[in-house]
């Protein structure tokens, strides 16, 4: 732990402060995910891009909208932190990826929330300002709800401590013929 | 920290490889993928330098069907042991809810384990995270060598917090899945603590 600074600004800063999330877990209500994924498909079909994702930073996937490979957020999450080690990008709160002289898909990020990155791939046939419009759009209205969500207590709290105590049965169901 | 989609109904763990460079974290990664069915696994992808050495992180998630209504994923990630890629290995920390710490049994690489450790430690502390609270196993591996440094000593000068320890052989596949089902036990006795302290306990 080196820096007390605030870096709760939107940005793709460097982060040396205490994670109070070090501890604990992060979740977000099904009622505010539900709000992400009508916004992640108003925002593929404004951008009309191939896929949208709203990417934890440790590399989970929270919500997603059309298809898009399956390890993409660990490598997204992996990618924005790999950008951040390269070049100061404090204050600036999105990236692109152009690729020339192919026909693979473009990327565009956008920093939703201190700890949420969202994530577009799109073609070569759509503009950047385009994305670039439709993610800000999606960024002004999803940004305050996710933060608002996080005051709020869990739900279901009793369901999830139930799953929770049944999950090295699992594992060891999986691993039987290892383990025994 | 775990991450509880109520969406998705997921709840998502990540579980993080560290140790020296060619200790063998990619080894018991690749292990543990070949052994879990594959509808319960996405494919083992690997960022690597054309020499195969991990250049950034070795990755895929398991799922663990449905108990109770929620699914488990755990995240499962192993990063490159060179120093001069500390800069990646620390990107690959960040959020980790458990980690294996793979040493090498080679006596001649003590010193190796012991800098490896200190690194680690540096680098949870960068992020401002307690290296005594989070989850940790040790794996001993390359026990099949002949000069290797004696459990004894491996206790004594690297596992200062008394964890979970484990012999193995990784590329016989020997000792790998107890590792590994070590460190998600303790992945998910620390959720319940976090569950249990919040909002009292549920057991059945």
């Amino acid at each position: 732990m080196t820096s007390k600074k605030d870096t709760t600004a939107p940005g793709l800063s460097r982060r040396r402060r205490r994670d109070p999330s070090a501890t604990g877990f992060y979740s977000l209500s099904s009622q505010c995910l539900d709000t992400v994924q009508e916004a992640l498909k108003q925002l593929t079909a404004d951008s009309q891009a191939r896929c949208a994702l709203v990417v934890d930073r440790t590399g989970c996937v929270m919500a997603s909208e059309g298809k898009y490979p399956e390890t993409m957020g660990a490598t997204a999450a992996a990618t924005i932190a790999a950008l951040n080690e390269m070049v100061a990008t404090a204050s600036s709160p999105e990236v692109s990826v152009r690729f020339y002289g192919s026909e693979v898909d473009q990327i565009h990020f956008v920093l939703l929330q201190k700890r949420l990155v969202l994530c577009l791939l799109y073609s070569r046939n759509v503009t950047t300002e385009q994305v670039r419009s439709a993610a800000r759009t999606f960024v002004n209205a999803i940004g305050p709800q996710i933060e608002q969500d996080r005051q709020r207590n869990l739900e279901d709290e009793a369901t999830l401590i139930q799953s929770v105590n049944y999950i090295e049965s699992k594992l060891d169901e999986l691993f039987k013929d290892q383990l025994h | 920290m775990p991450i509880i989609n109520y969406r998705t109904r997921e709840i998502n763990c990540k579980i993080v490889y560290v140790g020296p460079s060619l200790g063998g974290k990619t080894t018991n990664i690749n292990v543990i993928h070949g052994l879990i069915p594959q509808n319960n696994r996405t494919e083992l992808q690997s960022i690597d330098t054309e020499g195969d050495r991990t250049l950034f992180f070795d990755y895929f998630s398991m799922d663990l069907d449905d108990i109770h209504g929620f699914k488990t994923k755990f995240l499962i990630y192993g990063v490159p042991g060179q120093p001069y890629y500390r800069s990646t290995r620390k990107m690959v920390l960040n959020g980790v809810d458990g980690m294996v710490f793979v040493a090498d049994s080679d006596k001649s690489r003590l010193q190796d384990n012991i800098e490896s450790l200190l690194d680690l430690k540096s680098m949870l502390a960068e992020y401002g995270y307690d290296y005594s609270s989070i989850p940790l196993v040790f794996q001993y591996n390359k026990r099949d060598l002949f000069f290797i440094t004696p459990v004894e000593e491996f206790e004594e000068v690297l596992n200062d917090r008394s964890c979970r320890s484990f012999e193995a052989i990784a590329i016989e596949g020997k000792g790998v899945v107890q590792t590994f089902r070590a460190v998600c036990a303790e992945v998910i006795l620390k959720l319940n603590e976090t569950l249990s302290q919040q909002y009292g306990s549920y057991k059945s």
